[in-house]
């Protein structure tokens, strides 16, 4: 984790993140299948976020679920679950840790600074708190997620240079 | 004249002295002043010259409308076409006059308007038309462009200006006196709301005007601070001041431009500007009113002033352009003005109306009267007369008899038109309002509403009926107003478009466009040569085209035309108002993706390492590619791509390909779906082998191409061109989820996620060997187009046994964070065996001499598999797979179709171009029919001569045959017509 702002109304950190992506029939054989070796039940409404103390698992497409690990892990015990969840012939996880990186937005003037870079409508009402989107930030495509009062923006590796430079020059003009 | 200055003014600070400087000369005003109030309070009224004929240019208007005063600000990195009536001033401003030379007194360009009688509607359209096409290009145009015009572009500068997104329920498009109490009702209310006025003081005419005497019995200021103190605590409402909504887009989507130092100078170290993009539920407009101007012969003379600019001027900035000004009206609405001109100690020398003593209202005539003001009633201002400044008026009666009045000043009031711009732009349509003889909102095609003088409701006394009734839809309480004013009670209007001129003079002038300089006479001359539809009439005298759009006088332009064709005015019809409503600055529109955020850029995980190397990068897609690897500065890239190719052909060389695009496919109906995809066929494929396959489009042609790892029948790896990874994964999807929805099958990209290295050259296998000596990379256990997994210091791998060169070569699929020290270890042991870091450039030129395509240069959306000779990638077994059916299409298998060929210039020395023409002929004759073209071309330091691909005619036919190739001078090349496969044709060097 590295700290790349910090200010009374705002706190951006860039983050690694272990990161899989699951896709897969929502059917109940395949939400048994993730519950099975997640221990977590997927959310079944598009763009929702389940989580517990360290990881969160969000429904991005109507067959795409992203899984998240806050914590450190064994490269081993890593690959396991995945070759786990993909022992079932319908379901195809991809390890993705390398592939994305995340910010992760704290303090009151996120929103704000963030409008100066996408469309997007974070009000209460429209961005509920444990959900997601998949959105354009900055002209590049990002996901969000939305907790309590905090955000975690990631996007492809590729970008992040370009993605951190447009975050401090939001907060800059 | 008498002090100028009104001193009871709020909005002025007296006390704060401010310099400016306006063609070079020094004058003082106060801050608050725009430039066009502290020009007059400095008693200048010449501000610039007419567009077409420089005719002098005063202040018209106080407002956006203005159509004259438009100045460069020299100290703004010379930003033309300001507008004076908004622009704020700020100590030490720099201003210029525009359009003139050599001085704003004494302009050459003036001519133009002895010589105007020449320059009547369509002048150009008629006269440069020969006796040369290239007339137009090599001598009209620059000379017309240089006499015409208005501002010079700045040359260089670096504005700073932001985007800022909102989404709110309810936007309020103008904070006057209507905006503001739609404002108040929704406070604390569900909705999110935005309040944007283009104005730093909120309040419209309570501000700007004598109109309003009390509202619930306050002061009209007392009124404004406290509702707007009210607005500001309430925390659904935010207030955007400075703010000019300047589109309304489909749906609800509104653009507005912020600027961000109104009084004082921009810094290069801060946002000048916000382009604000709205989204919203609900769009109110409380956009007010904008006045009419009337035509008549000198319409245009500096001192010419609409009346409401005047009050404007007097109320608003505290200053009074003049004490004794005429007042030219049809209509009720100067009544303020004249009150407030008496208030002043000031009184017109004239009031002038079209109208009879009784049809003027009462406490109109009854003001003139009691102040004693000579008024003419049943007369019209027939012309003005002065040099650079009025200095006379011609008032003419019902009778024909023509009076003369000096006067320094003149007020006009051709009536009140709503501000439907913004209205029309969200395609809402108008109506004729025949009372008040303007168009006025009717029925809204998006969710918008519009109040007060916007929708064409000029009756203070209906203000809260009209809010409570359309407000009503969103639950608010309803008001109730008591509003005292000094304006008649209805807004009445006589017709009047135009005053014909007394004179008979062919240079006499009653002007209907101020900013395009277009008369009235122009008008009639576009009629009369039957551009009668008001569209092509606007083109062809470009009524209404300036910056303006004709705020103050299009209207004026449709009632002329209807009486010219003696037909209604809503049958003529309207022009449409096209966005923006006022123009947005380059750097606004661009925001912060200029500079070094023009585009987003994408780098590999190692980037780093070729910016440590002094790689030279080029742009591929979004990605940074290193291009080639020079030695030293001294080393061209010619040179260095030459002696990287060479490298690879006698020792290794290695290429970052982490750009390509990789896609993992699952499923258990994988290998159904990948013969269905591409044209290979993959049944019989043995798991663990590589495949080069292509990918078609619906019409047959190369969409992309790239290796499928076969991991089982019910798992794949396919790569992709760099460009093609995003549309390659989106068809993957959309045939998955749209043509195919019975397929189990599941993508993802995994472009990402692993690095990709291609090395290749004879050396490879020892370097290979060396990096990973637990791995057998002999021919038995690795053969060419196979792949292996392997786990080397806990990091998993993908090696596979492919090459782009020619050469016998691996690709290497290393996770993302990995990548750098997988990287650099092969460059540690490959640096015994002369590896070399190779560029772009140098793989295009390895690929072309053993013949391999590259999607997108060697073809262009018209080339199949066939004219590829790829046929025997083609699985003809197979039931269908993406494009087949159009591969027996007659067009498709027609002989003579462009196919890809080798060529070689006869004589060595000659170089090849891409996109040159190949040709039969050696003599160049135009027209001539043309074969085709070079689609690639390079120097082979291997063949030692210049080689290039194509695809002509009957190319397969022709191998062996000659041609010629053109060049840009007129000359030709020979070039033999050869196969595209330069490099080892067996293949030897691939599987050794």
């Amino acid at each position: 984790m590295r700290e790349i702002f910090r200010s009374n109304d705002i706190e951006i950190r860039f983050q690694l993140k272990k990161q899989i992506i699951i896709r897969g029939p929502s059917t109940s054989e395949f939400n048994n299948h993730l519950n099975k070796h997640l221990d977590l039940l997927p959310p079944t409404e598009n763009l929702r976020i389940i989580n517990d103390q360290n990881r969160f698992l969000a429904k991005l497409s109507f067959d795409q679920w992203n899984l998240i690990i806050n914590e450190e892990i064994e490269t081993k015990k890593f690959q396991k679950l995945i070759d786990n969840l993909n022992s079932n012939s319908s379901t195809l996880a991809t390890d993705y840790s390398d592939a994305q990186v995340f910010f992760r937005i704290m303090g009151s003037n996120r929103f704000k600074m963030l409008n100066k870079l996408t469309h997007f409508d974070f009000r209460e009402k429209s961005f509920k708190t444990l959900t997601a989107a998949q959105t354009l930030l900055a002209r590049i495509d990002c996901a969000i997620f939305n907790f309590d009062d905090y955000l975690y923006i990631s996007c492809n590796r590729s970008f992040s240079e370009y993605l951190e430079d447009r975050l401090i020059d939001a907060i800059n003009f | 004249m008498s002090d100028l200055n009104v001193k009871d003014n709020k909005f002025i600070q007296f006390h704060q002295k401010i310099s400016f400087q306006f063609d070079g000369k020094k004058y003082f005003a106060f801050k608050g002043d725009t430039i066009a109030s502290a020009l007059l309070r400095n008693n200048i009224s010449l501000v610039g010259r007419s567009f077409k004929y420089h005719r002098p240019r005063g202040i018209y208007t106080c407002g956006i409308e203005e159509p004259n005063a438009l100045v460069q600000i020299i100290s703004e990195h010379s930003e033309p076409n300001t507008r004076a009536t908004i622009k704020k001033i700020y100590e030490g401003m720099q201003i210029e006059s525009q359009n003139r030379w050599p001085s704003l007194e004494n302009d050459i360009g003036s001519i133009n308007s002895f010589l105007s009688p020449l320059f009547t509607a369509g002048f150009y359209y008629k006269t440069f038309m020969g006796p040369h096409k290239s007339f137009w290009k090599k001598i009209y145009e620059p000379v017309i462009r240089r006499a015409a015009g208005l501002g010079k572009p700045p040359k260089e500068f670096k504005a700073i200006s932001n985007h800022m997104h909102h989404n709110v329920d309810i936007t309020i498009v103008g904070a006057g006196l209507n905006g503001l109490l739609a404002a108040k009702s929704l406070i604390n209310s569900n909705y999110d709301v935005l309040l944007i006025d283009q104005d730093d003081q909120l309040g419209g005419i309570l501000n700007n005007s004598n109109k309003i005497l009390s509202i619930n019995n306050q002061q009209p200021s007392e009124f404004v601070k406290e509702i707007i103190q009210e607005i500001q605590n309430a925390s659904n409402i935010q207030i955007l001041k400075n703010t000019l909504v300047t589109t309304y887009n489909y749906i609800d989507h509104l653009i507005a431009i912020e600027d961000k130092f109104v009084g004082s100078k921009p810094t290069n170290d801060k946002v000048n500007s916000t382009l604000h993009k709205i989204r919203t539920s609900h769009v109110i407009l409380s956009n007010g009113h904008i006045e009419r101007f009337l035509s008549f012969q000198n319409n245009d003379l500096p001192g010419v002033m609409l009346s409401t600019a005047f009050e404007k001027y007097i109320c608003r900035y505290g200053v009074s352009p003049s004490t004794q000004p005429v007042i030219f009206s049809n209509n009720s609405n100067s009544l303020s003005l004249i009150k407030k001109l008496i208030s002043i100690g000031h009184k017109p020398r004239a009031y002038v109306d079209s109208r009879s003593g009784e049809e003027i209202e009462t406490e109109l005539f009854d003001t003139i009267h009691r102040n004693d003001i000579p008024i003419y009633t049943n007369s019209l201002i027939a012309a003005a007369h002065g040099k650079k400044h009025i200095e006379k008026v011609l008032i003419e009666n019902n009778s024909g008899a023509i009076s003369e009045i000096k006067t320094d000043y003149l007020c006009i009031s051709g009536g009140i038109n709503p501000d439907v711009h913004l209205f029309t732009q969200s395609k809402g349509i108008l109506d004729w309002d025949e009372q008040h003889l303007t168009y006025k909102p009717y029925k809204s095609f998006q969710s918008t509403i519009t109040i007060g003088s916007a929708s064409g409701q000029f009756d203070f006394s209906k203000i809260d009926t009209e809010l409570n009734e359309k407000l009503s839809i969103f639950n608010v309480d309803k008001i109730k107003l008591d509003i005292k004013t000094n304006v008649c009670s209805l807004l009445k209007v006589k017709k009047l478009w135009e005053v014909k001129s007394p004179s008979k003079s062919i240079w006499a002038k009653s002007f209907i466009d101020l900013q395009n300089d277009v008369t009235t006479k122009d008008i009639r001359q576009a009629i009369s040569e039957g551009f009668d539809r008001i569209e092509h009439l606007k083109r062809f005298t470009t009524n209404s085209m300036g910056t303006d759009q004709g705020k103050i006088s299009s209207i004026n332009a449709l009632g002329i035309v209807s009486d010219l064709l003696d037909k209604k005015v809503n049958e003529v019809g309207t022009t449409i108002y096209r966005p923006p409503y006022s123009p947005l600055s380059f750097a606004a529109i661009a925001g912060r993706n200029t500079y070094e955020f023009y585009d987003p850029e994408r780098k590999s995980p190692i980037h780093s390492w070729h910016l440590s190397k002094g790689a030279v990068f080029e742009d591929v897609g979004q990605w940074k590619r290193p291009w080639y690897f020079p030695l030293n500065s001294e080393e061209s890239m010619h040179d260095a791509v030459q002696r990287e190719s060479k490298s690879v052909r006698e020792g290794a060389g290695i290429l970052d390909g982490s750009t390509l695009g990789k896609i993992e496919i699952k499923g258990n109906d994988a290998l159904t779906f990948m013969n269905l995809i591409y044209t290979n066929d993959f049944t019989k494929m043995k798991p663990g082998s590589s495949r080069y396959a292509l990918m078609l489009g619906e019409d047959g042609m190369v969409k992309d191409d790239g290796i499928i790892c076969k991991i089982s029948d019910q798992h794949f790896i396919a790569t992709t061109t760099t460009g093609g990874a995003a549309n390659v994964l989106t068809c993957m999807e959309e045939y998955a989820q749209t043509e195919w929805p019975e397929l189990n099958v599941y993508m993802n990209s995994i472009t990402e996620q692993f690095a990709t290295f291609n090395i290749s050259g004879p050396k490879t296998r020892d370097i290979m060997q060396k990096v990973f000596p637990d791995i057998d990379f002999s021919n038995q256990t690795f053969p060419f187009m196979t792949f292996q997994f392997h786990t080397i210091d806990q990091i998993p791998i993908r090696i596979m046994r492919a090459s782009f060169t020619g050469e016998m070569g691996y690709e290497i699929y290393v996770p993302a964070q990995q990548a750098l020290k997988i990287w650099e270890k092969i460059h540690h042991f490959g640096s015994d065996f002369g590896l070399v870091p190779y560029g772009t450039e140098t793989m295009h030129l390895l690929r072309a001499e053993k013949g391999y395509i590259i999607v997108g240069q060697d073809t262009d959306g018209s080339i199949t598999p066939i004219d590829l000779g790829l046929n025997w990638m083609i699985g003809k077994s197979k039931k269908d797979f993406l494009g087949k059916r159009s591969l027996t299409r007659s067009d498709t298998i027609r002989p003579d179709r462009k196919q890809l060929v080798g060529i070689i210039p006869s004589n060595i020395d000659n170089h090849l171009e891409e996109g040159q023409h190949v040709v039969l002929e050696d003599k160049i004759q135009t027209p001539m029919p043309m074969l085709g073209h070079i689609t690639s071309s390079y120097f082979s330091p291997t063949l030692n001569h210049s080689f290039g691909l194509a695809v002509i005619k009957n190319g397969h036919a022709l191998i062996g045959t000659e041609a010629f190739v053109s060049t840009p001078d007129q000359k030709t090349i020979p070039v033999k017509i050869v196969n595209p496969v330069f490099y080892d044709q067996e293949n030897q060097r691939l599987v050794s």
